[in-house]
């Protein structure tokens, strides 16, 4: 019952999308493959953007960290309202350069605003990089459905290498316009899913009410609802909140599907109108939050204690077997959209930022081809990553950001300072990934900055150094810059 | 370009409201015993945040689409497609 509702959630959605994609137009070049033929009306972008902010992250990854650490979870609520303050700015800025360049992807923009190939190719790898580690949140979360669904029978590696399958399956096809069907679809099964699940949640933890949910788990746990929550000796306090939030706000576009999603917007009113709606989308966490901590009170408890899974597991303890299949479809699909404009978006920086620069007679026939063999080495990877790990969703998502962060000095930089250029915005890379990830410079960090986002700290590290070098050597004036 | 000097900006600091609110003022919030609707009162900080978020972006646009519309043709024709 639960393995066909969940099949046939999938299977009916990617055969829409599959003839949407169609019936659209074919894609027949590596522009209108990836960026969707630069033609989204409002209504797409807005499904596609949602599509974005409807991740694992937030769904299983926020309800665990509820369940575990309680505060914490509030990280949700500032990181699209906030993403979406910086993007009223930020977004129109990097659509028009997209426009006049006629760019597809983030590390195209630094090629042309910087007037630099190599600087291109540096920021492609970082960017797959970065994009890698948010396909494995993608691919732990199918994984867990997978065996959730097939029995817990079925090993973590065949779990994952299905999931990859899967994912790589649902983006074959079609290339973006299929994600967008299928965050519409998704979109209208979440909100059901969460709305059913929170009238019905109460009684099945012996509350009166929702709000009676929050009055019995202070009763509990004390304190849960202020920093730093539950587990004090996790470190999660304000301070953590306050620099992983505008961290998260800072890093957001730079993720490169996201600049990438700049691109494809019809106009510069469409995604500002969408800046304004994209916030409220988010006060529907509240119910997420509000799952968490009913699992909290239900005594729910993930195999392994795993916290990505508790919210999958509350539903199979405590729902009818129809309800688990259809939430366990739909949290596919949380998953597939997402991780097929991942794969996408990694395979256009490794065929134009990399192999392009290696190989310019490249036909744009050989050209796709390449693309979509690039995706399942990006996603086996991801599978081998995901193998050894049993974090938080929540830190990986983290950890994708502090690792696309250090590309954000360059991108802010182009927009505001005409004197920045290519050698100094390499070398404050150089710097933040250094400050980011050398072992020296984190027990650093957490001696002198206790509790502070890595993320955030090595970004300041990167910004710091690649003003200064701009400063001190001045290159001649581009002829044009953003 | 699309903005030039002329156009005003000053309203643009408007969204520095946003950061304040949810990033700033949680420290200060933190502490608040008080439990609207039984809700804790960090929760229901950062929840009005969203909708002063919102309004904050409204207003902008709003004044935005005011001092500097964009014309309908400017986008197909500087397209390279």
């Amino acid at each position: 019952m639960i393995l066909a509702l969940t099949l046939a959630v999938v299977l009916g959605t990617m055969a829409g999308a599959l003839l949407y994609g169609r019936r659209q137009a074919r894609a027949e070049t590596m522009a209108e493959w990836a960026v969707g033929g630069r033609r989204f009306g409002m209504l797409i972008f807005w499904f596609l953007n949602a599509g974005e902010i409807y991740t694992t992250f937030a769904v299983l990854g926020i309800s665990g960290y509820a369940w575990a650490f309680g505060a914490p979870a509030y990280l949700a609520f500032t990181s699209v309202s906030l993403s979406a303050t910086l993007g009223y700015w930020l977004m129109p800025r990097i659509w028009e350069a997209g426009r006049r360049h006629d760019l597809v992807t983030q590390a195209d923009f630094f090629a042309a605003h910087y007037r630099a190939t190599w600087l291109g190719v540096v920021v492609g790898v970082a960017g797959i990089a970065a994009l890698i580690v948010y396909v494995q949140i993608q691919i732990t979360a199918l994984s867990l459905i997978i065996r959730l669904t097939l029995g817990s029978d079925v090993s973590p590696l065949i779990a994952a290498v299905l999931a990859a399958i899967i994912m790589l399956a649902f983006v074959y096809f079609a290339g973006l316009r299929s994600a967008a069907f299928a965050a519409g679809v998704k979109d209208v099964l979440m909100v059901l899913i969460v709305i059913a699940l929170s009238v019905t949640v109460a009684a099945k933890v012996g509350a009166a009410s929702i709000l009676d949910i929050f009055a019995l788990t202070e009763v509990q746990h004390p304190g849960f609802g202020s920093f730093p929550g539950i587990q004090p000796g996790a470190g999660l306090s304000t301070t953590w909140l306050m620099t992983a939030a505008l961290n998260v706000a800072l890093a957001n576009w730079i993720l490169p599907h996201m600049f990438q999603l700049c691109f494809a917007a019809g106009s510069r009113k469409t995604i500002r109108r969408n800046a304004i709606w994209q916030p409220l989308y988010s006060l529907s966490y509240f119910f997420i939050i509000l799952l968490g901590l009913s699992a909290l009170l239900a005594g729910t408890q993930p195999p392994g204690g795993d916290s990505n899974a508790v919210l999958l597991q509350f539903v199979t303890d405590r729902y009818p077997a129809w309800a688990v299949g259809i939430f366990a479809g739909t949290a596919c699909l949380l998953a597939l959209v997402p991780g097929s404009v991942l794969l996408l978006t990694a395979s256009a920086i490794f065929t134009r930022n990399i192999v392009r620069p290696m190989r310019p007679q490249i036909s744009e026939r050989a050209m796709l081809l390449v693309a979509r063999g690039s995706m399942v080495a990006i996603a086996a990877i991801a599978v081998w990553l995901t193998l050894g790990a049993t974090r938080s969703l929540v830190e990986i998502g983290l950890s994708a950001y502090a690792a696309v962060g250090m590309l954000a000095p360059g991108v802010y930089l182009a927009f505001t300072w005409k004197r920045a250029h290519a050698p100094g915005v390499f070398i404050g890379m150089v710097a933040g990934y250094a400050a980011l990830l050398l072992p020296a410079a984190q027990a650093f960090w957490d001696t002198h900055f206790p509790q502070w986002d890595h993320g955030l700290l090595a970004m300041a590290v990167d910004a710091a150094v690649a003003i200064l070098i701009c400063a001190l050597w001045n290159r001649p004036a581009m002829p044009s810059s953003s | 370009m699309t903005e030039t000097a002329k156009i005003p900006r000053g309203h643009r600091w408007l969204l520095i409201i946003p950061f304040l609110w949810q990033v700033g003022m949680v420290p200060f919030v933190n502490d608040v015993a008080w439990r609207p609707f039984a809700l804790p009162f960090p929760m229901v900080w950062q929840m009005i945040g969203i909708l002063v978020t919102t309004l904050v972006i409204a207003i902008v646009f709003a004044i935005d689409e005011r001092v500097d519309p964009e014309e309908p043709d400017a986008a197909p024709a500087r397209t390279l497609h």
